[in-house]
């Protein structure tokens, strides 16, 4: 994805779905189950167990999220400060990419 | 659900409780099983992803940092022992017979032997570093380490030298696969296991063998030289904040 900068883009295939989890982390923790229903709600698209617990096991080694204590078989997990500050660089940069493009559509209309 | 186990076990213990509450929770469809078969191909080319303190997060002290040091200079000498077997034989006194002469080696075996005790030695660093998840690659070294001892005692039986390159070719895919060295290191120890049989049998059947050194013969003494260098250099590259197979 265009805009994601290196700590993001070496996840590699994992980048997209690691990004939605860190938006849906963001408003606080949450189980596998919540993050996938999230992502499905925002992004219109499903995520795949597999790709999700790929993508947690990469941020949680990233340190960006953390897990807490289990409730039942359920772990949420949240954001770490260093995950916080990562998805804002993020988000920042993909706004930055989406202005770019909106005032090149802009002075092309 | 039968698909966790195609993930290894330590990514069970970690995410297995989770993945079947979210299975009660949302029954997994057709789409949602073929991204976990590639998830559990993925979990397995990423053991480190997932730390099992039973398997791989053990960190060295300064103590095994010196020792994996080195047998990995212990290694890294053996090319030299193997450098040297050469060069004896090619000084060797020349021994004439009706059908050619030849070269007498015989005074080069125990250099020979010295190699090969090197590169065990080497081997056995690894053994002790390798993850235990990385099972191939152990695998491998646990059959090189006794078809390297017995090619230096008896390297007239071809079989000895072919468990070998067996063995060595397993460790560098296994190492590969583990993401236990890098991929240079195991790209070049995979192309010496790959080229070291092909050229052997160039020489076996390029005519007798004379005395001259000929460029089959060169690339014979050269290419297993990758093959104390990649062990004993992957071993001599060991940092503290490494982890180890030891548990």
């Amino acid at each position: 994805m265009t805009g994601l900068n290196d700590d993001m883009r070496e996840l590699g295939r994992f980048a997209e779905p690691s990004l939605y989890i860190l938006v849906a982390l963001g408003e606080g923790p949450k189980h596998g189950y919540a993050i996938m229903t999230d992502v499905e709600d925002f992004t219109g698209q499903p995520l795949g167990p597999g790709t999700l617990y790929g993508a947690l096991a990469r941020l949680e080694k990233r340190g960006f999220i953390e897990a807490l204590e289990p409730e039942e078989r359920r772990r949420p997990y949240r954001l770490t400060a260093l995950g916080a500050t990562t998805l804002r660089v993020q988000l920042q940069g993909l706004a930055g990419f989406a202005r770019l493009g909106l005032s090149r559509l802009g002075g092309a209309s | 659900m039968r698909l966790l186990r195609l993930y290894p076990r330590s990514w069970r213990d970690r995410y297995g409780a989770e993945l079947q509450s979210l299975f009660e929770a949302r029954p997994p469809r057709l789409a949602d099983r073929l991204d976990l078969i590639r998830g559990a191909f993925d979990a397995h080319r990423h053991p480190e992803l997932v730390a099992d303190p039973r398997t791989l997060s053990h960190r060295l002290s300064e103590d095994d940092v010196v020792v994996t040091r080195r047998l990995g200079v212990a290694g890294i000498a053996g090319a030299a022992a193997w450098a040297v077997t050469w060069f004896v034989v090619s000084t060797s006194p020349l021994v004439h017979e009706p059908g050619g002469s030849y070269r007498d080696g015989s005074r080069a075996l125990p250099i020979l032997l010295l190699a090969g005790v090197l590169l065990v030695a080497a081997l056995c660093g690894q053994l002790v570093m390798l993850p235990r998840s990385a099972r191939l690659a152990r695998a491998g070294a646990v059959i090189a380490i006794p078809g390297i001892l017995l090619w230096t005692l008896v390297p007239w039986f071809a079989w000895t030298a072919a468990a070998a390159v067996l063995g060595l070719g397993l460790l560098a895919y296994g190492a590969w696969f583990a993401r236990a060295w890098p991929w240079q290191a195991s790209t070049a120890l995979l192309l010496m296991a790959a080229a070291e049989p092909f050229i052997a049998y160039a020489g076996a059947t390029g005519g007798p063998v004379g005395p001259q050194i000929t460029p089959v013969l060169a690339l014979f003494i050269l290419v297993p030289l990758v093959a104390w260098l990649t062990v004993g250099g992957t071993l001599f590259a060991v940092r503290s904040d490494d982890s180890t197979g030891l548990a």
